[in-house]
C-alpha cells in the first residue's frame, strides 16, 4: 500500500498504481482520453493534468504532470482542484472540441461518452474556435467498425490495441500534426476477432459499431451482469437489453477472466437469443409437422413413453450449455426420475486450437458449461461421437440443447431416427426439433439465473434479463414437473435452491454460495472465499468502463 | 504492383540491419525506405508491404512512417523531385519569385508534377542554407542564391 | 571582458580543400586530442566539461557537463546520438561542419564516447544534407580504415561504432525524444519526460542526444584546458535563482535574412545583436532595422530597441527571449510582421507532430488566426485572440506548458512576441482590412507600453515556484 495526499486528505492506496488508478480508488475521477490500464500510456491527450509533489520535494513541480504516467509512492502529494490544473483540463477539452463536429443528437456515443461527461464536469462551457474544422471522411475499418472521423481526437488507444493486445498492428495513425487521421492499410481491414474491443474503448463517436448503430439510445437499455456463452472461457460481460429484447453485450471486467476485454464471436454471437425461430411454446408432431400442445400434454407424453420402453431404456442427453443449476436438475432427473444409466453431454463442436492473442486468448472449446456438466455428469460422460452410441441402446431419448446453429451428422441422425420416442428442449427449431416428437422450448443465457463453470473451474453468475419467452419455463422447472410425472419429488422453488441442492450433493461446488460467487465468480476447491473489493483496476473499472 | 530490393539494394538492406540491436529490427525502417525509393522511386503499396515484411512491422505501421515524413512519397514522382524552400529566411530574400517563376516556366503548381513527368516541383520548409537563400534542391543537389535566370540555367539543363 | 572577438576555433580551416578528407584534417592537428584523452580519467573529463561550462548549442543551452553527470555508469549498452537534424529556421552551421569537416564530429564523437563508455554513436542526420551525409559517411569510412573507430580505437582497449542515420523531413525529429523515436524506426513523436534519455532512450537505455556543435567543441577543450576555453565568452553576477551565468567559448551564429553578408559567424559569446549585424556588414541597402529574431525562429522577437543585448544564453534569457540555435534572422522595414509571423506559424503548423491535444489543435488555429489578419481578414479582438490562443498551447509569461515537449513553447514564443511587440501592425492590417507595412517606428509597440511582458513575468516570480 502506498500513503500519498491527495486534495489535502491522506489516502492509503494500493501500489504500482497510476494516479488516475489511485484516484478512482478513493473515488476521485481524473478525466482522460488516451489512458488505458491495459495499454501504454501516451499520455498524449492532456486531460489528466495533476499538480503533483514528488516525495520529499519542498514543493510542487512548476509543470504539471500526467496522472496516467505517474506511479504512486509513498509521501506523494497530488493536487486535482488546483487553478493551474482546472484552466490546464478546460484548455485541453477547448481544444479537443474545436474540431468537433457536435453532433450529439445522431451520434450513437451521445449518453456514453467521455467528451461529454468530461465537458460536463470540467469544461469551460464555452468554445472561442471561430475558424474553420477539419473534415476528414468517415471509413469503413472493418466488417465491425467504421470511424466517424470528425469525431476522433487521436487518444491512439485504437491503434495501441490492434498493436498490443490483437497484435497485428492493422490500425494506424497516418499524416501529421493537425491533418493525423486513423486509419488501416488499404486492403488490409480490421477484422481479426478482438475488433469489437476498439469501440468499448474509444472515448467519443468516432469508432462505431455496424452491429448497434442507431439501435438505440444507450440510456434506454437496462442492464444486467452475465457470462458469455461462446466458448468456455466465460468472459464476463453485460447483457444490454430493451423491451425484452437484447440489443447489445459489452466486456465487464474482471482481472482473472477477461481482463476489459472480449472476442467479437462472444460479441456479436447473440442474434439466437432475438432470433425469430425461437420456440415459444411445448409442441408435439403431427404428421410432418409441430403443433402447438399443453404443458400437461408434454409431461404425460414423457411419461407414457418411459413407461413404455422401461426407464433403463431411456436416454437423456444433457447440454453443455445448460447452467450448473439445469444440469444438476437433469443429472437427478436421469438417476432418480427416469432410473437410467443412458446419459451423454450435447455440445458444440470446438477448434482444434485456442486463439492467441498477444493480450487475449479465446479458447477452443466452444461451450459455456462443458466444466460444469462434467462436474456434475461425471468426467466420464459419453460426448461427441460417443453419443450417438448410447442413443443406440436406447428406445427413447430426452435431449437438451439450446446450442445455436448445431449441426447433426449422419450417424446422429440415423441414431435418432431409430427411437421410438424422442423430446428435446431447444431454444429455436433446429435439426434436433425437426426429429423430435415433443418439443419443449427452452431459454437462452439472457433468460437463465444460473451459475456457468468456466474452464479455470469458476463459477459465474447469469442474470436474467428477463423472463422465459411466451409460454416457456425454466429448465429446471421442465424438469421437476417430469419427474412429477414419472413420481419423483424434486423440491426446487427457484435457482437459488437448485443450486442449494446442488451444493448439498456435489463434493465439487462446495463453498458455492451467493456470496463467494459475488459478482466475480468463485473457484472451486479454493476455499473461504475473499470479500469482492473496488481496488485497482475494478475501481478503475467501476468509474470509468461501463 | 510488388517490389523487391535488388541483390545490391538486398546486401546493403542485410548490412543496415547490423547497425541496430537484434531485437530492434523496426529501426531500420527509415534507412529501409530512404533505399526502397532510390529504387523505386517512390513509397508504393508494394514498396510498403515489402518492408513491412523484411523489418517485422504491419503494413500499417509501415504507411504510419511514410505519411509522417514528407521526403517519403505516397505517389509516383517526377523524374527530377525540385525542392523549393518557402520559410522566413528564403522568403525575405525573395523565394515567392522564384517559386511563381518555377510554376510558370514549368506549367504546374506547387505539389504537382509535369505533364512530361519530367518534374515534380514541391515547396519545403527550411533547407539550412540560409544564407545562400532563396534556395532550392534539385534532387539532392542544393542550390542557393537563385534569380529567375539561373533558375532557368538550371531547369533548362536538365535531361 | 573586452569586446568579443571573431575568432575560427570550431570553423578553423573550414575552407582548405579536402578538409573533409582524413589525411587534410590531420595535416592541420585533427585528432590530436586523442593523445590527451585515453591518458584521462572518465570521471575527470566529466568534471572538466561541467568546469568549462559547455552548454548545449542546439537550442535548450544545458549545462553539458551536467547532462553526462546523470547517465547512470554501470548500464550497458548506452548511445550517443549526434543530432545533426539542423531544421530551426535560420540554423545552417551544423551544414558546413558536415560538408567540409565531418571529421570534427567524428573526433567531438570519439571524445564524448570515451567519457561516457559509449560503444555505439548514432547521427542523426536530416535527409535533406545529402552532401554532408555523403562526406560523413565517407569520414566514417576513413576513420575505420585508420583505425580510429572499430574495436580498439587508436589502438585502445575501447570499440566505437558510429553509425549514420538519415531524416526525411521533420522538424520534431530535432527534439531529443522525437529524434529517438525516429530512430527507433518510428514516427518522430516525442516521448513524455521523465523519464529522461539519459536513463531510459534509445532502445530503453541510456543515452545522451547532443548537438553537432556541442560535440566539435569538446577535443578543443581537452586539447586546451577549462581556463583556455572559459577566457572566451561571458560571465555574469547577480542572476536570478535558477539562470546559468556562465557562457563560455564561442558560438557559430547564423545570420540571414535582410543583411549585407549572411553566413556563419564564429565569435566569443557576449557580442551584441547590433554588433553582430554591423559585423556582418549591416541590413542590406543601409535599409532600416525593424526586428531581429536572435536564436532560430523559436525565439521571441527583439525590437530595434531591444537589439543590444548581448548574445549569450544568459542574457537572452533574461530579455526573455533565447540563444536557441544562435539563428539570427534580420527583417528590414520592407517586412510585414503579420506576413512574417504567417510563415513561420505555417511552419509550425505544418511540422507540429500532432499526438498531444494543445498543439495539434492549437498551432493551426493561431495559425488561421494570424493568416486572416496579414489577408486583411482580421476581426477586432484578434490579436488578444492569437496572443490567448498562442498562451494557451504554452504558457509564455508562466513559463509552463501542457504539451508533451517544448514545440509548445516554439509555437508559442513567436506567436505571442510578434504579436506584442508589433501590435500596432497587426491593429493596422485589422483596422484598414488589407495588408499593411508600417514604418519602424510606426510599427513597434512603443516601449512603455508593452507593459504585457514584464508584469506578466512580475506576476509569474510571485508564484511559489521549484524548479
Amino acid at each position: 500500500m502506498a500513503k500519498i495526499t491527495m486534495d489535502g486528505v491522506e489516502y492509503e492506496v494500493s501500489d504500482g498504481l497510476t494516479v488516475v488508478q489511485a484516484s478512482a480508488e478513493v473515488g476521485i475521477t481524473v478525466p482522460h482520453y488516451c489512458y488505458h490500464p491495459e495499454l501504454k500510456a501516451p499520455a498524449n491527450c492532456r486531460m489528466c493534468l495533476i499538480e503533483l509533489t514528488p516525495p520529499g520535494a519542498p514543493g510542487p513541480i512548476r509543470q504539471l504532470a500526467t496522472g496516467c504516467s505517474t506511479r504512486v509512492a509513498d509521501g506523494m502529494v497530488i493536487n486535482h482542484e488546483t487553478p493551474q490544473v482546472k484552466a490546464g483540463r478546460a484548455l485541453s477539452l477547448e481544444a479537443l472540441l474545436a474540431h468537433h463536429p457536435l453532433d450529439c443528437p445522431t451520434c450513437d456515443q451521445a449518453g456514453e461518452c467521455e467528451l461529454q461527461n468530461f465537458s460536463h464536469q470540467f469544461g469551460k462551457g464555452f468554445g472561442n474556435y471561430a475558424e474553420t474544422k477539419k473534415t476528414p471522411p468517415r471509413k469503413e475499418l472493418g466488417p465491425n467498425v467504421d470511424i466517424v472521423a470528425t469525431r476522433c481526437v487521436t487518444c491512439t488507444r485504437c491503434t495501441r490495441f490492434t498493436e498490443e493486445v490483437s497484435g497485428d498492428a492493422v490500425l494506424g495513425l497516418t499524416n501529421r500534426g493537425g491533418k493525423n487521421e486513423i486509419d488501416i492499410y488499404p486492403g488490409i481491414p480490421l477484422d481479426n476477432k478482438l475488433s469489437g474491443n476498439v469501440v468499448d474503448i474509444c472515448p467519443v463517436g468516432a469508432l462505431l459499431s455496424t452491429d448497434f448503430m442507431y439501435k438505440s439510445r444507450p440510456w434506454f437499455l437496462d442492464e444486467v451482469d452475465s457470462v458469455c456463452t461462446r466458448c468456455s472461457k466465460g468472459c464476463n460481460i453485460t447483457v444490454e437489453h430493451r423491451d425484452g429484447e437484447t440489443a447489445r453485450l459489452k466486456p465487464r471486467f474482471n482481472e482473472d477472466v477477461n481482463g476489459f476485454w472480449m472476442c467479437d464471436d462472444g460479441r456479436y454471437g447473440y442474434d439466437f437469443v432475438n432470433s425469430a425461430d425461437r420456440l415459444r411454446m411445448p409442441m408435439t408432431r403431427d404428421g410432418d409437422d409441430l403443433v402447438a400442445c399443453g404443458w400437461s400434454d408434454v409431461f404425460d407424453r414423457i411419461a407414457a413413453a418411459v413407461k413404455d420402453v422401461g426407464g433403463e431404456n431411456v436416454a437423456v442427453i444433457a447440454s453443455a450449455w445448460s447452467s450448473n443449476e439445469e444440469l444438476h436438475a437433469v443429472r437427478r432427473f436421469a438417476t432418480e426420475a427416469v432410473r437410467t444409466s443412458l446419459v451423454g453431454l450435447l455440445s458444440a463442436a470446438g477448434d482444434d486450437d485456442d486463439t492467441v492473442y498477444p493480450g487475449f486468448t479465446i479458447e477452443k472449446d466452444k461451450n459455456p458449461n462443458r466444466t460444469g456438466a462434467r462436474l456434475i455428469l461425471g468426467e466420464e460422460v459419453a460426448e461427441d461421437a460417443a453419443i450417438w452410441e448410447v442413443l443406440k441402446r436406447a428406445k427413447a431419448a430426452v435431449i437438451f440443447s439450446g446450442m445455436p446453429d448445431a449441426e447433426l451428422s449422419d450417424d446422429a441422425v440415423q441414431a435418432l431416427e431409430a427411437l421410438e420416442f424422442l423430446a428435446v428442449i431447444d431454444t429455436a427449431s433446429s435439426a434436433l426439433t425437426a426429429l423430435a416428437d415433443v418439443v419443449i422450448p427452452g431459454t437462452t443465457f439472457t433468460e437463465k439465473d444460473g451459475c456457468f463453470t468456466n474452464s479455470q473451474k469458476r463459477v459465474q453468475k447469469l442474470n436474467a434479463a428477463h423472463g422465459p419467452l411466451g409460454a416457456s419455463m425454466r429448465e429446471w422447472e421442465f424438469v421437476k414437473y417430469a419427474a412429477e410425472a414419472l413420481g419423483a419429488d424434486f423440491d426446487y422453488t427457484d435457482d437459488a435452491s437448485v443450486t442449494a441442492d446442488l451444493v448439498a450433493s456435489t463434493p465439487a461446488f462446495e463453498g458455492v454460495t451467493p456470496e463467494a460467487v459475488g459478482e466475480r465468480g468463485y473457484v472451486l476447491g479454493s476455499g473461504e472465499a475473499e470479500p469482492e473489493t473496488n481496488t485497482g483496476n475494478y475501481a478503475y473499472a467501476k468509474m470509468f468502463w461501463k | 504492383m510488388s517490389f523487391e530490393f535488388t541483390p545490391e539494394n538486398l546486401a546493403e538492406f542485410e548490412e543496415l540491419v547490423t547497425h541496430y540491436p537484434e531485437d530492434y529490427r523496426r529501426a531500420v525502417t527509415l534507412p529501409a525506405l530512404h533505399l526502397a525509393q532510390s529504387q523505386e522511386g517512390w513509397c508504393s503499396p508494394g514498396v510498403m508491404e515489402y518492408i513491412a515484411e523484411m523489418v517485422g512491422t504491419s503494413p500499417a505501421q509501415v504507411r504510419d512512417v511514410v505519411t509522417f515524413y514528407p521526403m517519403f512519397f505516397e505517389e509516383p514522382v517526377g523524374k527530377y523531385i525540385v525542392r523549393v524552400c518557402h520559410t522566413l529566411p528564403c522568403d525575405l530574400c525573395g523565394c515567392a519569385k522564384i517559386k511563381e517563376h518555377l510554376c510558370e516556366k514549368l506549367g504546374v503548381g506547387m505539389e504537382e508534377t509535369t505533364a512530361d513527368g519530367k518534374i515534380t516541383l514541391l515547396s519545403t520548409e527550411c533547407l539550412a542554407a540560409c544564407d545562400q537563400a532563396p534556395v532550392m534542391m534539385i534532387d539532392d543537389d542544393l542550390h542557393g542564391l537563385l534569380t529567375p535566370d539561373k533558375v532557368d540555367e538550371l531547369i533548362d539543363g536538365l535531361e | 571582458m573586452g569586446k568579443p572577438k571573431e575568432l575560427r576555433i570550431l570553423y578553423e580551416n573550414l575552407d582548405v580543400p579536402d578538409m573533409h578528407t582524413i589525411e587534410v584534417y590531420r595535416q592541420h592537428g585533427g585528432y590530436k586530442s586523442l593523445d590527451k584523452l585515453f591518458g584521462m580519467e572518465p570521471s575527470d573529463l566529466v568534471d572538466m566539461i561541467k568546469a568549462s561550462g559547455l552548454r548545449g548549442r542546439g537550442g535548450a543551452g544545458f549545462s553539458t557537463g551536467m547532462k553526462w553527470s546523470f547517465v547512470p555508469k554501470d548500464i550497458e549498452p548506452k548511445y550517443l546520438c549526434a543530432n545533426a537534424d539542423e531544421s530551426e529556421p535560420g540554423t545552417f552551421s551544423n551544414r558546413y561542419v558536415l560538408e567540409r569537416k565531418p571529421h570534427a564530429l567524428i573526433e567531438g564523437i570519439i571524445n564524448a564516447c570515451w567519457t561516457l563508455g559509449i560503444h555505439t554513436a548514432y547521427v542523426y542526420i536530416r535527409g535533406e544534407f545529402t552532401l554532408g551525409k555523403v562526406r560523413l559517411d565517407a569520414a566514417i569510412k576513413e576513420a575505420y580504415a585508420n583505425g580510429l573507430l572499430g574495436d580498439k580505437v587508436a589502438g585502445q582497449d575501447f570499440a566505437l561504432n558510429i553509425y549514420t542515420h538519415a531524416g526525411a523531413g521533420a522538424y520534431i525529429c530535432g527534439e531529443e525524444t522525437g529524434l529517438i523515436e525516429s530512430l527507433e524506426g518510428k514516427r518522430g513523436q516525442p516521448r513524455s519526460k521523465p523519464p529522461f534519455p539519459a536513463v531510459q532512450g534509445l532502445f530503453q537505455k541510456p543515452t545522451v542526444v547532443q548537438n553537432v556543435e556541442t560535440l566539435c567543441n569538446v577535443p578543443y577543450i581537452v586539447n586546451n584546458g577549462v581556463d583556455w576555453y572559459k577566457a572566451m565568452g561571458s560571465v555574469y553576477k547577480d542572476c536570478p535563482r535558477g539562470t546559468d551565468p556562465v557562457n563560455s567559448g564561442t558560438k557559430l551564429y547564423c545570420i540571414s535574412g535582410h543583411i549585407e553578408k549572411p553566413g556563419v559567424y564564429e565569435v566569443e559569446m557576449g557580442l551584441t545583436a547590433n554588433e553582430l549585424i554591423e559585423l556582418a556588414g549591416g541590413v542590406r541597402g543601409g535599409n532600416r532595422l525593424k526586428a531581429v529574431i536572435p536564436g532560430g525562429s523559436s525565439a521571441p522577437i527583439l525590437t530595434p530597441y531591444e537589439c543590444d543585448v548581448p548574445l549569450d544564453f544568459t542574457s537572452l534569457q533574461m530579455a526573455k527571449t533565447m540563444m536557441g540555435s544562435g539563428g539570427v534572422i534580420v527583417m528590414d522595414e520592407t517586412v510585414c510582421m503579420a506576413h512574417a509571423l504567417t510563415n513561420l506559424l505555417d511552419f509550425y503548423a505544418h511540422e507540429s507532430c500532432g499526438q498531444c491535444t494543445p498543439c495539434r489543435n492549437g498551432t493551426p488555429w493561431a495559425r488561421d488566426i494570424s493568416k486572416r489578419i496579414e489577408q486583411g481578414l482580421g476581426e477586432p479582438g484578434d490579436v488578444d485572440r492569437l496572443i490567448e490562443v498562442a498562451n494557451n498551447i504554452a504558457n509564455v509569461d508562466t513559463f509552463t506548458w501542457n504539451t508533451i515537449c517544448v514545440f509548445g513553447i516554439a509555437v508559442s514564443w513567436p506567436a505571442v512576441s510578434f504579436a506584442r511587440k508589433f501590435r500596432p501592425e497587426f491593429e493596422a492590417h485589422i483596422r484598414e482590412g488589407k495588408c499593411v507595412t508600417l514604418p519602424v517606428d510606426e510599427a513597434v509597440t512603443p516601449p512603455e507600453e508593452n507593459y504585457a511582458w514584464p508584469q506578466a513575468l512580475a506576476e509569474a516570480a510571485q508564484k511559489p515556484a521549484w524548479d
